[in-house]
C-alpha cells in the first residue's frame, strides 16, 4: 500500500532501504564503532547475502533492523531504515511490536540459547501467533497452525508439549525457524542460522530455509561467513568489513567478475578449492583492526596486500559498474568502473 | 520422583547425627557442669557430685551421647531438661510454633517487599526507581537486627505505645518482631531479585521473545520472571530455614518464647538435653526445608523434573 507512493528511482519495489547507517557500542570504558555507514536495499521475495568474518557488524546491522539492539548500549547513531518505505527509527513502540515477528523476524543464530528453557515450545510458537493474530484466530485454530508450522519445518507435532532440553541442537534450529515463520513474515534474517550445526544438518535446515522463502515468497537476509552458502541461496551480496561493505554486487558479479576488493579475493583465497592443487591456502594475515580504534584511511589497509600509501590516508569512494559497487582506491582506473556518486 | 525424596530423607539421618554430636562435644567440653550452675555458687561439692550423678552428667562423654541418641531413637525420648526435670519434648511441642510463625511471617514480609521492588529495580535499571531502592536495602542489609528491634521497640512500644513490647499470646505481640526480622531480609531478597533478573533479561531467549513482538510487560512476565525465580526460591527456602535459627535477638529482644530463647538459656545453663532438642529439630526441619525447595525446583524448571524422573534431558 506504502510502497506506491515511494521514491521513483526505485525501479523494483523495494522492501527494505538501509541508508547510511552507523551503529556504536557505548559503554563506560569505550566506544566500538560496529556498524560505519552501511547501505543496501532489498526488494520483494529477493535474496541477500551479507558476508563477512565474526565481528564485520553483520548480526549487529540485522539487530538495528528490528530495533533489537542492547537497549542500554547499542545506539544507531545515523542513518536511516525504511521497511515497506516507512522508517523503523521513528516508529512507536506499538508499531515496532507489529513490525517485529509480523513484517520482520530472525533466526538466531544460537539454538541452544535463544529458546526459553522454561516454556514448552508449543507455547513459544503459539505466542508469535496470538500476538499477531490480524485474521482473529481462536485458540483451536492457533494450536492448529503450531501444528502446521511444526510440520513444515519437520517436527512431529506431538512434540508441542516438550520443553527446549528435549530437544537436540539441530530440532532446535528447527523451533527457532518454526517460531520466525509462525507469522509468515515479509522479511526473515537470518543470523548464521547453520553455524551451530553440524554439516549433514546444516544441508537440511539451509534447505528447509530456501524452500520456504520460495513457497511464502519471502524476503530474505542471509548472514553468514560460508561464502558456500552465499552461492547456493542469494541473489545478491554484500562484503562486510570492519563495519562497512566493502563490496556490492549480485551472486554473480561476487564469484564472476573481473574485479573484487582485495578483502572478497581474500575471503575466495582462504576457502579449498576442488579443481586446483593448491599446496597450501592463502588466508588473509592479521586481525580485523579493533572497532574501538578504526585506522584512518581504509579499514582494509593494515591487511591489505596491495596496500598504497593514498590507502592509509583517505577513505576510498565507492566505484560501480552495472550495480557491482566496490569500495576500494584501487578500482579507479579498472575498465568501467566509474565512482559512485550516491554516498553509500 | 518420590525414589529421589526417599533417598534425600534418609540422608537426613548422617545429617541429625553429625550436627548432634558436634554439639554435644562443643557442651561436653566446654568448662562447667550443669549442678554447680543451679545449686549456685554456696553448694558443696557433695551436693554438686550428688546432682551429677542424678542427672547422669558423671558418665563418660560417649557414653552419655549413646545413651542419649538410643533414647531418641527407641523411644523418642528427648530426655528431661536438667533446671526444670520436664520433658524436653513438651518444651519443644509448645515453642516450635512460636519461632515457626516468626519466620514465616518475617519471610513472607521480605517477599511480598524485596520480589516486587526487585523486579522493578531490574526493570528501572539506572533510573531513579533503581537507586533510591537500591540504596535503602542497602542500608536495610546492614543494620544488625538487634538494633532495627530496638529501634522499633522504642518508637511504636515505648514512645507511641501501639504495640506491646513482649510476649507472644496475640497476632499484635508479633507486628514488631516482624518487622525487625522480614525487613532486613526483605533488603536481601531485593538484591538478589534483582541481579536474578538482571542476568535473566540479557539472555538470548529474552531478545527471541522481543523479536516475536512480545510488549514489554510480557517480556518481563512470562518470560524473564520463570527463570529468574529460579534463584530465588533457593533462597526463600534457605533463609526462612536460617531465620528460625538466626532469630536469637529479636526472641530475646521481644522475650518471644521460642526455639532460639531455649537453646540459648540451655547454654548459659549448661542444660544439654535443652540446647541438643533444639538444636536437633532445627536441623531436621532446615533438612526438609532444603529438599521442599528442591522439589519446588521441579514445578518451575521443567530440566530439572526431567533430571528427578531419570527420563532423557
Amino acid at each position: 500500500m506504502i510502497a506506491k507512493e515511494t521514491t521513483k528511482e526505485a525501479t523494483k519495489e523495494q522492501m527494505l532501504e538501509v541508508k547510511d547507517l552507523f551503529v556504536e557500542y557505548q559503554t563506560d570504558l569505550e566506544t566500538i564503532k560496529a556498524v560505519n555507514g552501511v547501505s543496501f536495499s532489498l526488494a520483494k521475495g529477493e535474496t541477500l547475502g551479507l558476508v563477512g568474518e565474526t565481528g564485520a557488524g553483520k548480526t549487529t546491522t540485522a539487530l538495528a533492523l528490528m530495533r533489537l539492539l542492547p537497549e542500554r548500549t547499542g545506539k544507531i547513531k545515523q542513518g536511516d531504515i525504511l521497511i515497506n518505505g516507512s522508517s523503523v527509527l521513528k516508529s512507536s513502540d506499538k508499531e515496532l511490536m507489529r513490525l517485529r515477528g509480523e513484517t520482520i523476524a530472525m533466526i538466531f543464530q544460537d539454538p541452544m540459547t535463544s529458546l526459553n528453557p522454561v516454556l514448552t515450545i508449543g507455547d513459544q510458537i503459539s505466542e508469535s501467533i496470538s500476538l499477531h493474530n490480524s485474521q482473529g484466530r481462536t485458540a483451536e485454530q492457533i494450536q492448529l497452525r503450531v501444528d502446521e508450522v511444526l510440520n513444515m519445518v519437520g517436527i512431529p507435532s506431538a512434540r508441542k508439549g516438550e520443553y527446549p532440553h528435549q530437544f537436540s541442537g539441530g530440532m532446535r534450529q528447527r523451533v527457532v525457524i518454526a517460531i520466525a515463520m509462525a507469522c509468515e513474515p515479509d522479511l526473515l534474517i537470518a543470523d548464521e542460522p547453520t553455524t551451530a550445526l553440524d554439516v549433514t544438518i546444516q544441508a537440511q535446515v539451509l534447505m528447509m530455509i530456501r524452500n520456504l522463502r520460495d513457497r511464502l515468497g519471502m524476503s530474505l537476509i542471509m548472514i553468514t561467513h560460508d561464502l558456500g552458502i552465499v552461492a547456493q541461496t542469494c541473489d545478491n551480496v554484500a562484503v562486510m568489513y570492519a563495519g562497512e561493505l566493502v563490496e556490492v554486487g549480485s551472486a554473480r558479479d561476487i564469484f564472476k567478475a573481473a574485479h573484487h576488493h582485495p578483502y572478497t579475493d581474500g575471503l575466495f583465497g582462504s576457502i579449498p578449492k576442488l579443481r586446483e592443487r593448491v599446496k597450501r591456502l592463502k588466508p588473509i594475515s592479521g586481525l580485523m583492526p579493533d572497532p574501538t580504534r578504526l585506522p584512518t584511511g581504509c579499514y582494509f589497509s593494515p591487511r591489505c596486500p596491495l596496500c598504497a600509501d593514498i590507502c592509509r590516508e583517505r577513505k576510498p569512494d565507492v566505484f560501480a559498474k552495472d550495480g557491482h559497487k566496490i569500495k576500494c582506491h584501487l578500482r579507479i582506473n579498472a575498465d568501467g568502473y566509474i565512482k559512485d556518486e550516491v554516498r553509500s | 520422583m518420590i525414589r529421589y525424596v526417599v533417598k534425600r530423607v534418609i540422608l537426613i539421618i548422617p545429617i541429625l547425627l553429625g550436627v548432634s554430636f558436634l554439639v554435644f562435644a562443643i557442651l561436653s567440653f566446654t568448662p562447667g557442669d550443669p549442678a554447680s550452675t543451679i545449686l549456685g555458687n554456696g553448694a558443696t561439692e557433695e551436693a554438686i557430685k550428688q546432682l551429677n550423678h542424678e542427672l547422669g552428667y558423671d558418665l563418660p562423654f560417649l557414653q552419655r551421647y549413646v545413651i542419649y541418641i538410643t533414647d531418641i531413637v527407641t523411644k523418642f525420648d528427648f530426655g528431661f531438661s536438667y533446671r526444670t526435670r520436664l520433658p524436653i519434648a513438651n518444651e519443644l511441642v509448645s515453642r516450635l510454633p512460636i519461632s515457626l510463625k516468626l519466620a514465616s511471617l518475617s519471610i513472607i514480609l521480605a517477599c511480598l517487599i524485596g520480589i516486587p521492588v526487585g523486579i522493578m529495580t531490574a526493570v528501572k535499571q539506572y533510573t531513579m526507581f533503581d537507586t533510591v531502592p537500591t540504596i535503602t536495602a542497602l542500608i536495610f542489609a546492614a543494620f544488625p537486627t538487634f538494633w532495627l528491634g530496638m529501634l522499633l521497640l522504642y518508637a511504636f512500644s515505648l514512645k507511641l505505645g501501639i504495640f506491646p513490647s513482649y510476649g507472644a499470646s496475640t497476632w499484635v505481640h508479633f507486628v514488631l518482631p516482624v518487622i525487625g526480622l522480614g525487613l532486613p531480609e526483605a533488603a536481601t531478597m531485593m538484591r538478589f531479585t534483582r541481579s536474578s533478573m538482571l542476568e535473566t533479561v540479557r539472555q538470548d531467549y529474552i531478545r527471541t521473545a522481543r523479536s516475536k513482538g512480545a510488549p514489554e510487560r510480557s517480556v518481563i512476565w512470562k518470560h524473564a520472571l520463570k527463570n529468574a525465580l529460579i534463584p530465588i526460591v533457593t533462597i526463600i527456602g534457605v533463609d526462612f530455614a536460617a531465620l528460625m535459627g538466626d532469630a536469637c535477638a529479636t526472641e530475646v529482644l521481644y522475650s518471644l518464647p521460642g526455639l532460639c530463647t531455649m537453646i540459648i538459656n540451655g547454654i548459659r545453663q549448661k542444660d544439654v538435653p535443652s540446647v541438643m532438642g533444639a538444636t536437633l529439630l532445627l536441623t531436621a526441619f532446615c533438612s526438609l526445608v532444603v529438599l521442599l525447595v528442591d522439589i519446588v525446583y521441579a514445578f518451575i524448571d521443567p530440566r530439572i523434573k526431567a533430571k528427578y524422573s531419570g527420563s532423557r534431558g
